[in-house]
């Protein structure tokens, strides 16, 4: 069943308007939108999608719920982004430049309505489970994206069931959709990008371009290493146009091509360049990701310095093993499934597999490349695309419903059509798991082991388990003792977690209020009353405090005296309260 | 035939009274009643107290009535553009179907041709509208010429023309305005439908009657029938490149998107094709209104008829000198915002007739252009004012949410226009007009300049005719005309 792709042309006239000058318009497809969701199975119903959605959203919140709750595993991105969140509404100062411009906006920006009903449950705020709930809602939209990507080819029904499964129930998918770090949130937006994509290469329609567009956009919105995605689709659709209008002149050929990679490149351009000015206003720095103090190359450095990452070991760890590892960590099979994907595009001139390996091959390429400069960390999870990746390029081997070469390979037909995407697809699940408990694969995702089997390995082991108490006590002892506004300094880079435990935010004077470089450089002078200090040494290089006071963690800087101490507890730092000593004091202050 | 049909009192009271005898109120002879006047001097004097005596408060509630009023805007024109972009919802009548009507079949046609001081004019209309093909017997051109232009009138009686074209001398009186004319022209019509062309309009040769097959597809309710206007000097200069994508957004998809959403639509100057008795009963044209056919076309709503769009093609020549194109562009602007004043008399009836959404989208259009045009004049001095000078009242204004509003507005606002113009360029598969699109803001500030203009003028000479001068584009130039 094919589509009508030829659309009739918008200028129907008998006189030859090239004598006039005037070019009539090429025939333009506008097919209308029914008609390019069309495929074999007609259940696939807009039902169905919203009964997946809720499904796996509730599972995802549920999973989510129980390890951060009961298991106490708190990811430290995913809270600090809620912390983000919440300097914009309950600091001295709510204003949206609070959010912070080290990361980019939107995840912390999804947070804020969540946060404000701290007060009906408080650790949608104290332990960032708000976070929790956005990362289930893209986690669950994802899903009902690779339906509907696979739904809009004209998979037959059973083939889809399994292959959305497999893409849902994937480790890693399930983990990073219940843990509240943005990695789903991206795979959401990567996929609205490929599907409205998808729909361009047959209907070349501007509004399937436009979404693209909107869907790049929001992507550079949710991650930075979006921008390697939006340059190589700009590229891949420049290069589709020019090839495809083979027949015209080759100027009009070039202008064809430029005006689309323009349609699909603008969102994105204006989402950079206004998240750039902000940042530039607000901060002095337009790529506070990575030049600021704050930034990932910084942060990198730091690490390095303290130590290196845990179980990595230096030959494993090489900028030309460890990302190809993870890849395959992601989906063991993947290799196969592009030699075969990519053979059988090629039998069917269909661009589908070509797509999916720039789209989702330039973000993992982008994390290769910035791992070999020491720009970022070795996690794991940073090649997740890869599972998006695998699942539908094997939903590539079905011919798409639109296109006229059906060519269809034997080993599809009858049971196959089931047995090879499992094939395929199932080994990656029990490999990727283990390579998560794996302490030096999964170097964040191994705590759980600790989850699933407590009595083998106890969560003491695992720094990232340890419940806040510690925070939370500081917290409660400073409300304790009932300042008054803006009594209470600390650079929130490192304190996040204090800050997200405290009931009466406004006690804090915190980086991103107005007054803090000034209260900072003259606590005394304006009412500071404590400061908080974390102890060293992974912190000091990255926070406010520690650099403008050097001695503050040993002997109070001179200003100020020991009032409280709480140690280190998991991955947070051991902290100092100290109270600032009144201007007029005897103790000499260092100017 | 004689050479010149006798002025006929009849024709000129029609011409003249016509409309005001039908509707005493609904015409622009006053351009503003009474009742409009007293509302707003109200509304300016508060403005300017309120800004003197309560500065801040009346500021913020400016501000906040402008966000909105743009937002809606701007919103509005995005889901145009997307219910544009899925279906094609003007009418479409093929070739075969074109030439399939039998000549007995035809409906017979009179084409109004209003010129003021054209040179040539014979041979022009004859190059122009003799390309049309429709049967010489049923159609009746009228060449509508002005009393006080004796030269084109001589040398129009002078040339030879065809048995179908007829001279029709409007006598002058006030006031001098193309739908006067037009109106006195009807009186002479015989023709079942009735159109207007300009001089220098080029209508593609099957438009008649792929029109009137269409009258005979559509419901009755349809009275009137717009055909699409395209430029033909698209790239002779950036100027020209903006008016023509202005155009081709406007009848791609917001005149189509307008006819889906049962807004009344103001028609294009030229090219709108109507039953003539149709035509008679509303009134004719407003003589007073220097665009009369957005007055028509609201008119012809307040009659219960509708509009449709049809995918056939006029090609006119686009405006290549700034300084005229603002003087067009005033006249527009300005009868615009008299023909909102006017149908806002009658607010009871327009609201039995086209309803709520209707009057919004009446206002969105005839009222937010204009309008939004000047404040955009306002709010660039006031953003210039604060780069230049920071005066620290703009911190008690532009305060929380309408600091944040404001500032989505100036930037993702703006894109999302510009990109619905690339987007529509690369639609419409013009690519050369990419570029005008992508530097569009430079257009806005001489649109704001028209609305300037426009509001001044609609106080100080409302009925006053900026003349469009024609002929400025390179062909007509290397012919000598």
């Amino acid at each position: 069943m094919t589509l009508v792709l030829e659309d009739r042309s918008r200028h129907p006239s008998a006189i030859d308007f090239a004598s006039e000058g005037m070019e009539p318009a090429p025939p333009i497809s506008r097919a209308p939108l029914a008609q390019r969701i069309i495929g074999p199975d007609r259940h696939a119903s807009r039902a169905g999608g919203v009964t997946i959605f809720i499904f796996f959203f509730l599972v995802y919140v549920v999973l989510g719920l129980w390890m951060n709750l009961v298991g106490n595993w708190i990811w430290g991105d995913a809270a600090s982004r809620v912390a983000d969140a919440s300097y914009v509404v309950f600091s001295r100062f709510p204003h949206l430049g609070a959010i912070g411009f080290v990361w980019n906006p939107l995840p912390s920006l999804l947070d804020i309505p969540l946060i404000l009903a701290r007060g009906v449950w408080a650790p949608l705020m104290t332990r960032g489970v708000a976070a929790i709930f956005v990362t289930a809602a893209f986690g669950a939209g994802a899903v009902v994206e690779v339906r509907g990507i696979l739904v809009e080819r004209g998979l037959p029904r059973l083939p889809r069931y399994v292959l959305v499964a497999l893409f849902a129930l994937h480790p890693m998918v399930m983990l990073y959709s219940a843990n509240g770090m943005t990695e789903m949130d991206q795979v959401f937006m990567v996929l609205l990008v490929i599907r409205a994509l998808m729909r361009w290469i047959w209907d070349d329609a501007t509004s399937s371009l436009m979404w693209a567009g909107v869907g790049l956009s929001l992507a550079y919105l949710v991650r930075y290493e979006s921008a390697a995605i939006a340059g190589s689709v700009t590229v891949f659709v420049m290069c589709v146009t020019y090839w495809r209008a083979k027949g015209e002149p080759a100027r009009r050929r070039r202008t064809d091509a430029i005006t689309d990679g323009l349609v699909v490149a603008i969102p994105f351009a204006v989402a950079f360049i206004a998240w750039a000015g902000a940042s530039w206003l607000l901060t002095g720095t337009a790529f506070a990701q990575f030049t600021s103090v704050y930034g990932n190359g910084n942060q990198v450095s730091a690490v390095a310095g303290a130590g290196g990452y845990g179980g990595i070991n230096a030959a494993l760890g090489s900028p030309w093993i460890l990302p190809p590892r993870d890849v395959l960590a992601m989906e063991i099979l993947l290799p196969a499934i592009i030699v075969v994907a990519l053979w059988l595009g090629l039998r069917r001139r269909d661009l589908t597999p070509v797509l999916l390996l720039v789209t989702c091959g330039s973000a993992l390429s982008f994390f290769m490349v910035t791992y070999a400069e020491k720009l970022t960390f070795p996690w794991f999870r940073f090649y997740i695309l890869a599972v998006p990746l695998a699942v539908l390029l094997v939903g590539s081997f079905w011919p798409d419903v639109r296109s006229t070469k059906t060519v269809m390979p034997t080993a599809l037909q009858g049971w196959g059509a089931l047995l090879l995407p499992i094939l395929l697809l199932v080994p990656s699940l029990p490999v990727a798991f283990f390579a998560m408990l794996n302490p030096s694969i999964g170097l964040q995702e191994n705590p759980l082991i600790s989850l699933l089997e407590p009595n083998s390995h106890p969560a003491t082991n695992y720094p990232d388990l340890q419940p806040p108490d510690a925070q939370f006590q500081m917290a409660k002892y400073i409300e304790s003792l009932h300042l008054p506004e803006g009594s209470v300094l600390m650079d929130t880079f490192t304190g996040w977690q204090i800050y997200l435990a405290s009931q009466h935010n406004k006690v804090y004077v915190i980086t991103s209020d107005y007054d803090f470089i000034r209260d900072l450089n003259a606590p005394a002078e304006f009412n500071i009353k404590y400061i908080l200090v974390p102890g060293p040494p992974k912190s000091w290089p990255t926070n406010a405090v520690t650099q403008r006071y050097p001695t503050m963690w040993a002997t109070g800087a001179g200003i100020a005296a020991q009032v409280l101490y709480s140690p280190v507890v998991g991955t947070q730092p051991a902290w100092k309260l100290y109270r600032v000593s009144p201007v007029n004091s005897s103790i000499p202050r260092i100017p | 035939m004689t050479d010149q049909l006798e002025p006929d009192l009849i024709a000129k009271q029609f011409a003249l009274d016509g409309l005001h005898e039908l509707h005493p109120e609904l015409n622009a002879s006053r351009t503003a009643s009474r009742g409009q006047v007293v509302v707003l001097c109200l509304l300016a004097a508060a403005i300017v107290f309120g800004l003197i005596f309560a500065t801040v408060p009346t500021a913020i509630v400016l501000v906040a009535i402008a966000t909105v009023a743009y937002t809606v805007t701007i919103v509005d024109r995005v889901l145009l553009f997307r219910s544009g972009l899925r279906v094609s919802r003007a009418l479409h009548v093929t070739d075969e179907d074109a030439l399939a009507y039998s000549e007995d079949d035809l409906p017979t046609y009179t084409i109004l041709v209003p010129a003021f001081q054209e040179s040539n004019i014979i041979a022009t209309l004859v190059d122009h509208l003799g390309a049309l093909d429709y049967p010489e017997e049923k159609i009746q051109i009228l060449l509508l010429l002005e009393e006080s232009d004796p030269e084109t009138v001589r040398l129009a009686l002078a040339a030879d023309r065809p048995d179908y074209l007829d001279i029709v001398v409007v006598p002058d009186c006030h006031p001098q305005t193309k739908p006067k004319a037009c109106n006195y022209g009807l009186s002479f019509a015989t023709g079942e439908l009735v159109t207007i062309y300009d001089a220098e309009d080029r209508p593609e040769p099957l438009q008649l009657r792929r029109v009137a097959v269409a009258f005979t597809r559509i419901p009755e309710t349809v009275a009137c029938i717009q055909a699409r206007l395209k430029y033909h000097n698209a790239s002779q200069n950036l100027l020209t490149r903006w008016f023509t994508l202005e155009y081709d957004q406007w009848f791609g998809f917001m005149l189509p998107g307008l006819m889906t959403r049962r807004t009344p639509i103001p028609l294009g100057g030229t090219s709108n094709h109507m039953w003539t008795d149709v035509l008679r009963s509303v009134g004719g044209w407003d003589p007073y209104n220097v665009t009369e056919d957005a007055d028509l076309g609201i008119r012809l709503a307040h009659h219960g008829y509708d509009t449709a769009v049809i995918d056939s093609i006029t090609l006119e020549e686009a405006n290549s000198d700034p300084i005229n194109w603002v003087r067009q562009r005033s006249r527009w602007n300005k009868g615009y915002l008299m023909t909102f004043l006017v149908h806002t008399r009658d607010l009871r009836g327009l609201y039995k007739s086209i309803g709520v959404t209707g009057i919004l989208g009446m206002t969105v259009i005839l009222a937010g252009i204009p309008l939004l045009g000047f404040l955009n004049l306002v709010f660039w001095m006031l953003t210039l004012l604060w780069i230049f000078g920071h005066p620290p009242i703009y911190k008690e204004i532009f305060v929380g949410p309408l600091y944040l509003a404001p500032l989505a507005l100036l930037v993702v606002g703006n894109a999302a226009i510009i990109y619905v113009g690339v987007a529509s360029a690369r639609h419409e598969g013009q690519d050369h007009l990419v570029w005008a699109a992508l530097f569009a803001p430079l257009y806005w500030v001489l649109m704001a300049f028209g609305s300037l203009k426009a509001i001044w003028q609609l106080i100080t000479k409302p009925s006053y005719w900026e003349k469009t001068a024609h002929g400025l584009d390179d062909d007509e130039k290397a012919r000598g005309e």
